[in-house]
Order: C-alpha cells, then sequence, then structure tokens
C-alpha cells in the first residue's frame, strides 16, 4: 500500500505543481500567501479582454471587499468603472470602494448591494444605473463567479480558467509585453468602435421587456438605505447623442422616460443622460455609451459636487 | 457533490486511504462512515429521510422472514411492497397525479380543483426504492435472508458510489461483497481508479460538449426548426449515453477501487440489432430487475394466455420502467414505444427471419443496429420534451424550414468543441465495434510502456481539468 501511495504521488506531481502554482501567482489574492506579482498588474491581466473583463471583476473586487470592506461604495457596471476612488478621496476625504462590474447586470449589482450589508454597515451609496441594462431579459447574475469561489474554495484549483490567469499572469510578469494586457477598444478605429456599438446597442435592445421586479427590488434597497440612514443616490452616466436613434428605432423612449422616473420616485438621481459639451462629441466616447476614461474625472467633479453639473456646457474643448 | 466534482474525488481518496488502512473486517463502516456523509453533503434532510426508509425497510426484511405462516407472509409481503411502491409513488407522482385528477374532474365541474403539494423529491429514491424492493422480493421468495446488520443494510442503499444514479444495485449481489472485502490488490485498485478516469473523461469531454444542442433545442422549441432540431435528433442518444455511461463507469470505477463489483449498466448498447437486445445492453440494471422481478413473475403466472402474457408483461415492464423514468405523460409514451416494438419483433421473429436469409449478413447486422438507434432517438424526443405536445412539436418542426444548410443557429454555444465531442464518440465507437468482434482493446492498451500511458493518463486529465468549467448536469440524477 505504501509503495502504491507514493506511485500515486509520483503520479500526481504534475497536478502537484499546478497547484503550486497557483498557489504562487495567486491571480486573485485569494489564497493571499504569496505576493510574487502586484496587484496592479493582476488587475491589468484580469482586465485583458473581452470575455476576462466581466468575470475577473467580479472575483477580483468579491474577494477584496470580503477582506476589506468599505462603507461607501460605488455599485454599477462598466459605465462607472473608471471612478477613481483615490481621487473621490481627494474630494470627499472619504475612502470608497468602486463595485462597478464590466458586464454587470442590474441583478448583479443587487447582489452587491446586499452582500456589502452583510459585510459592513453602509454610509454612502452611488448607485451607477443605465438604460442598457435595464432589461428583464438580461436577467443574468455574475456575482455567481465570486460566490461560488468562496463557497467553493476547491474550485480555485479545480477549474481551468484560474489556472488560465495564473499563466497570463506569470507571462505578464516576466515578459512585460504590453499586447497582452492593452484593452481591445483602445486598439479599434472610430469606424470600428461605431459598429461595437451599433453591434452591442442591437443586442440589448432586440429583445426588450420592462423589468418590473427591478423596480421592487431598487425600492427595497432604497427603503432599506433610508431605514438604515445610509446616503443613497442614482447616478445616471452620460450617453453619446447617437444612442438616442436606436432608442427611438427600437421603440424604447417610454421605456427609457419610465426609467428615469422610477429611480427619480425612489431616491435623489444624478441625471448625466445627456450633457451637453460630452454627449454631443463622438470622439468623447468609446462606444455610444462608454464616455473615454479621460473625461471620466469631471463627472466625478460633478457627482460629489466640485464643479457644476452643467459644466462640460462652459468647457468642451479638452475635457480636462 | 456530483460524482464529477473535485470534492468527490477528495472524499473517495481519503475514503481510499483509511479503507485499506483499517483491518478487513471493520473496511465496510469506513464505506458507511463515508456514504453517510456524502448524502449528508447533499443535504441532512435527505440523510434524515434516506436513514428513516433504510430502517424501516431493514425491519421489514427481518419481520416477512421471521413470519411462519404462508398466509401472514404473503399479507406483510404485500403491505411491506405497498409502503415502499407508496413512498416512492408520494414524492414521485403526487404532483402529477393531482394534476390529472384536476383534468378528469373540469370535465364534471369547474369547482373541484386540487392544488399542489410542496414536497421536494429526495435524490437517488428510484433506485434505493427498487433497491429495497428487490430486496424484500429476495426475502420472500426465500433465495436470501434478511440482512441482520443494520449497517451492512444502510450500507447497501446508500453506499456512495451508487447513491445518485445507480446502477440499481441487487442485495444478492451487493452483501457478499461487503462481507468479503479484501485486502489492497494493486490491480484491482488501479483499475478502480482508471475506469473513473474513463467515465469522468466520457462525461466531461464528451457528453457535456454535446449537451448544448440538446438543452438548447428542447428548452427553445419556438425558435428552432429544420436541421438543427434532425441534428438534436441524431444526437440526443450519443449524449445520453455519453453522460449515463460516464456517471456509471465513474461509480463502478469508485466502487472497485474498494474491491466492490456494481452491476453494469451499458453493454454497447448502438450495436445492439433490435430494440429487445438494445434494452438487453441499455441500463441493465434497471431492465434487468425489471426482467426478474416484473416480466418474469407475470410470464409465470399468466402463462396459459400463451403469446398473450408475454405481451401483456412486456407491456406492464415497460410501462413500468417508463413511469420509473418521472411522472409525466411522455415517460408513460416512452414506455409503450418499446413495449409496441419489443411486441412488433416478437411476433414477427418468423416472418423477419425468413426475410433475412435473402439479404448478406453484414446488410442485416448493420441495418438492424440503425434502425434500433433510430427508434430509441426517436423515444428520446419523449424523453426530453417537457410534455407530449411539445414532443409533437419537435417531430412536425423538425421537417419545417427543411434545407441542408446548417449555420448552427447559436444552437451550439462553440462549435469546436462539439466537432471534437462527436469526432470522440466515433472513436469511442469504433473501439467498441473492435471489442464486439473479440479484439481485447484494453488489454493492449494495458500492454503498452508505462510512459505511454501515464502519457495517455495525463492527456485525459488534462481534458477534463480543460472542460470542467461548463456548468454540470447530469440528466439520470433526476430520477
Amino acid at each position: 500500500m505504501k509503495k502504491y501511495l507514493s506511485k500515486i504521488l509520483i503520479f500526481s506531481s504534475p497536478i502537484i505543481l499546478v497547484i503550486v502554482f497557483i498557489i504562487v501567482i495567486d491571480p486573485y489574492d485569494f489564497i493571499n500567501i504569496s505576493h510574487v506579482i502586484s496587484d496592479s498588474d493582476k488587475i491589468k491581466v484580469l482586465n485583458r479582454s473581452n470575455a476576462s473583463e466581466p468575470r475577473g471583476n467580479v472575483i477580483w473586487k468579491y474577494i477584496s471587499y470580503r477582506r476589506k470592506p468599505i462603507e461607501n461604495l460605488l455599485i454599477g457596471d462598466s459605465q462607472g468603472k473608471y471612478f477613481d476612488t483615490a481621487y473621490i478621496r481627494e474630494i470627499t476625504g472619504e475612502k470608497y470602494f468602486n463595485f462597478n462590474i464590466p458586464g454587470g447586470s442590474y441583478k448583479t449589482m443587487f447582489s452587491l448591494f446586499w452582500y456589502a450589508t452583510k459585510l459592513t454597515k453602509l454610509k454612502n451609496v452611488y448607485f451607477q444605473c443605465g438604460f442598457m441594462n435595464y432589461n428583464a431579459y438580461r436577467d443574468y447574475n455574475l456575482i455567481n463567479y465570486g460566490v461560488d469561489l468562496v463557497n467553493n474554495p476547491i474550485t480555485y484549483f479545480s477549474n481551468f480558467k484560474f489556472l488560465e490567469d495564473s499563466y497570463y499572469n506569470a507571462y505578464y510578469a516576466l515578459t512585460k509585453n504590453e499586447k497582452l494586457v492593452e484593452i481591445y477598444y483602445l486598439k479599434m478605429t472610430l469606424q470600428e468602435l461605431d459598429s461595437l456599438a451599433e453591434y452591442r446597442i442591437t443586442n440589448m435592445f432586440k429583445k426588450y421587456k420592462y423589468p418590473e421586479t427591478y423596480y421592487k427590488e431598487l425600492k427595497k434597497i432604497t427603503d432599506y438605505c433610508k431605514e438604515n440612514d445610509i446616503t443613497f443616490r442614482f447616478v445616471i452616466t452620460p450617453n453619446y447623442i447617437g444612442l438616442e436613434k436606436y432608442i427611438k428605432k427600437f421603440g424604447l423612449t417610454e421605456d427609457r422616460d419610465r426609467f428615469k422616473s422610477d429611480l427619480k420616485s425612489l431616491a435623489p438621481t444624478i441625471d448625466m443622460e445627456y450633457l451637453d459639451g460630452l454627449s454631443n462629441d463622438r470622439s468623447k466616447y468609446y462606444d455610444y455609451f462608454h464616455c473615454r476614461r479621460e473625461y471620466v474625472s469631471r463627472l466625478v467633479d460633478m457627482i460629489w459636487g466640485k464643479t457644476n453639473i452643467n459644466s462640460f456646457i462652459k468647457d468642451n474643448s479638452d475635457g480636462q | 457533490m456530483l460524482l464529477t466534482s473535485f470534492s468527490y474525488f477528495v472524499l473517495l481518496f481519503i475514503t481510499f486511504v483509511i479503507f485499506y488502512a483499517v483491518p478487513d473486517k471493520k473496511k465496510w463502516i469506513i464505506l458507511l462512515l463515508s456514504s453517510l456523509l456524502f448524502v449528508g453533503w447533499l443535504s441532512i434532510n435527505i440523510l434524515i429521510f434516506t436513514l428513516i426508509f433504510s430502517i424501516l425497510n431493514y425491519f421489514f426484511g427481518i419481520i416477512l422472514e421471521n413470519s411462519k405462516s404462508n398466509i401472514t407472509k404473503k399479507r406483510l409481503y404485500t403491505l411491506f411492497i405497498i409502503t415502499n411502491v407508496g413512498i416512492l409513488a408520494f414524492y414521485k407522482y403526487i404532483n402529477f397525479l393531482i394534476d390529472n385528477l384536476n383534468v378528469i374532474s373540469s370535465l364534471f365541474t369547474s369547482t373541484l380543483q386540487f392544488s399542489h403539494m410542496d414536497i421536494l423529491i429526495p435524490v437517488g429514491i428510484s433506485y434505493y426504492t427498487f433497491q429495497s424492493i428487490g430486496n424484500l422480493i429476495l426475502i420472500y421468495r426465500g433465495t436470501e435472508k434478511a440482512e441482520r446488520n443494520i449497517g451492512k443494510y444502510i450500507l447497501m442503499l446508500i453506499f456512495f458510489p451508487k447513491f445518485l444514479s445507480g446502477p440499481v444495485e441487487r442485495s444478492n449481489h451487493f452483501f457478499p461483497q461487503i462481507k468479503s472485502l479484501r485486502s489492497f490488490d494493486s490491480a484491482i485498485v488501479t483499475a478502480g481508479f482508471r475506469l473513473f478516469l474513463f467515465g469522468m473523461f466520457k462525461k466531461v469531454v464528451i457528453a457535456n460538449n454535446l449537451s448544448d444542442i440538446v438543452f438548447n433545442s428542447y428548452g427553445n422549441l419556438s425558435v428552432y426548426s429544420g436541421m438543427p432540431l434532425i441534428v438534436t435528433f441524431l444526437i440526443q442518444a450519443i449524449y445520453i449515453y455519453t453522460d449515463f455511461s460516464g456517471y456509471t463507469d465513474m461509480a463502478l470505477g469508485s466502487a472497485k477501487v474498494f474491491g466492490i463489483d456494481l452491476l453494469p449498466n451499458f453493454n454497447r448498447p448502438f450495436l445492439a440489432k433490435n430494440v429487445t437486445e438494445f434494452w438487453k445492453r441499455w441500463h441493465m440494471s434497471l431492465s434487468l430487475w425489471c426482467n426478474d422481478f416484473i416480466f418474469k413473475p407475470l410470464m409465470i403466472k399468466y402463462r396459459a394466455w400463451g403469446n398473450n402474457a408475454a405481451i401483456l408483461s412486456v407491456f406492464v415492464t415497460f410501462l413500468v420502467i417508463g413511469i420509473w423514468h418521472g411522472a409525466n405523460w411522455t415517460f408513460v409514451v416512452l414506455g409503450v414505444l418499446q413495449a409496441i416494438a419489443i411486441t412488433y419483433e416478437f411476433l414477427s421473429k418468423k416472418q423477419r427471419l425468413r426475410f433475412y436469409k435473402k439479404l448478406p449478413k453484414e446488410v442485416v447486422l448493420w441495418s438492424g443496429r440503425v434502425i434500433t438507434y433510430l427508434f430509441f432517438s426517436f423515444s428520446l424526443i419523449f424523453f426530453y420534451s417537457k410534455n407530449i405536445g411539445d414532443a409533437f412539436s419537435f417531430i412536425s418542426q423538425m421537417f419545417e424550414n427543411f434545407s441542408f444548410k446548417f449555420s448552427g443557429y447559436s444552437i451550439v454555444s462553440n462549435m469546436e468543441y462539439f466537432i471534437m465531442a462527436l469526432t470522440l464518440f466515433i472513436i469511442l465507437f469504433l473501439i467498441e465495434i473492435f471489442s464486439e468482434k473479440g479484439y481485447d482493446i484494453q488489454g493492449k492498451i494495458l500492454k503498452l510502456p508505462v510512459f505511454v500511458r501515464w502519457t495517455g493518463y495525463y492527456v485525459m486529465i488534462a481534458c477534463i481539468y480543460y472542460f470542467s468549467n461548463n456548468q454540470e448536469t447530469f440528466v439520470y440524477m433526476q430520477f
């Protein structure tokens, strides 16, 4: 039997090596023992592709928030992913956690909110909302990536995706090959970005149903915040005016208006959907609903009251 | 905890190490403890339910054996069987019964409607109920003694490799083995792990990559028609076979690690020449159980009826097999279809043999195999459909918008994986054909140098690792 066990050990050595490799690289700081790769590199790697971004962000943020919960939160989808918490801290003097998940559905945002309430007493919540995702057919929940890992830690070693992540981390750390972590939409021409925008919008709008249950869930959240003395704001981030054509084309104007009035009936809403000076300039967007990173700090200024919400009207030349 | 999960493998490995570290006489205790842990891990409620069920049947067996007079014995036997069937029927069929009562009552009155009962079907109940009934029948017939050790009795019902999905084990096959658990034998243990690995490969790499097309088609019948449904029709039998036989191999392999041989479930079913033979090769533990405990007793009882006895027995047996799969008229149709085919084969045997003599042997053989496969695929439409209406929609939609173009229609999420899985199945099928002809392919593989074999195992493990992120589903677990 002893001989057999040692034979099994020899046979298993490649598997053991894989486990050790994942522990050492630790792409999501899940084990949190080895730190051979910096967190900033890990974040770059998890954002390496359209496919890795949603999953990577959920897992990273889910684990990181679990380890260190913060009382001030930003929750939302990719439209708010560039909200810089360090800059917000500079303005407000308070620490914020950015729980914006690229590709995050409303269900994901609801789950993230309740997840945060379980870990800490919240103080400020900025709930970034977009009409694009406010669709009953977009009913997936990305938080499961994080929940599954925490509930079943063995998957960190048994799920191939984590080995793949570890490999990319190691490869990037060794080669510093920026192509690996280059954000795909930064390489695209305006024409390609337009096609991407059209593809995405059509995908999101061609099958639409107003999500009655989302309103109820949002109400539950705002009621909870009122009861628990939590300052709660909805934030509607700016879109390129070209989006309006598609909203009309798919007959969704009424639904969009209802969406906004629903939000406003529940909590104070910072509505920046179409900002003069920003929304009418295609070059300030990647696609039609993702404002370029360099303009996001201006939005932060507006949301946290450093500048007037109409500052883009006054100065639309450089955006800085 | 599915058999394909890493946690299951950890449980299997720890049990294996402790199992061979304790004296032979205590080995069954380790298996019992692991089985309790396995069931408890699924749900504490299931564990409690299963324990009560097992203890009840343990005493049924002893009481039945101890009853002196034949009349008492017969009455008790009937009562115990009804109790077992009643428990199964209550959990599995009560809401089906309510639905049908509502349909009937709606014909007479609109006021009398019964509401559904909010009950969860205990996982594995169809498997262990049939095992306990089988044990009671054998005790009643006097061919087996009631097990006096309650621990071993519970182990017979809940032995962890077979708990979720069978095989439908027989007590007279299982008890002798756990009473003579052997010391460590590296050849047997290795064979067990190898079978486990092979089963997992079949399930994770082949079946999981074929599952998309089946679930997408049946889940979105309003969207698909024509070619995608025809492809689904042709693939669905391969999917269910690789899924179920893969899982069974994992169960058989796990048990073999402890020196226990569970009943086999599959014997190259797609090489069956007719439906009668198919059911001797497909889900064998269930069909054998039904043959011994339903078909044969009925045949004996009604033997005076001649051919009619056979027809009656076939229909009753396949109705039970159909309903065993679930509470739905689709499963009734599934069973009836098999019964019709087998009856036809039985009644037309002489004429068919006369006709076959005029044809080349290989033509007869392969046309029989193809027809049997197509017939089975056809009956699977009722297996996968949510209701009879959906099944007929599937059949009619197969011939709508017919075109030889198969663009995928997003019915397969990854076409490369789908083709790879299909290719692997073809290789597997070729191995089955050669094995059927008597070539010992496994023996030849085992004679290869260690380096080659280990490389093969690593490739299989790597494939399993790569494909294991897919959401796990296992069709036969619902039964």
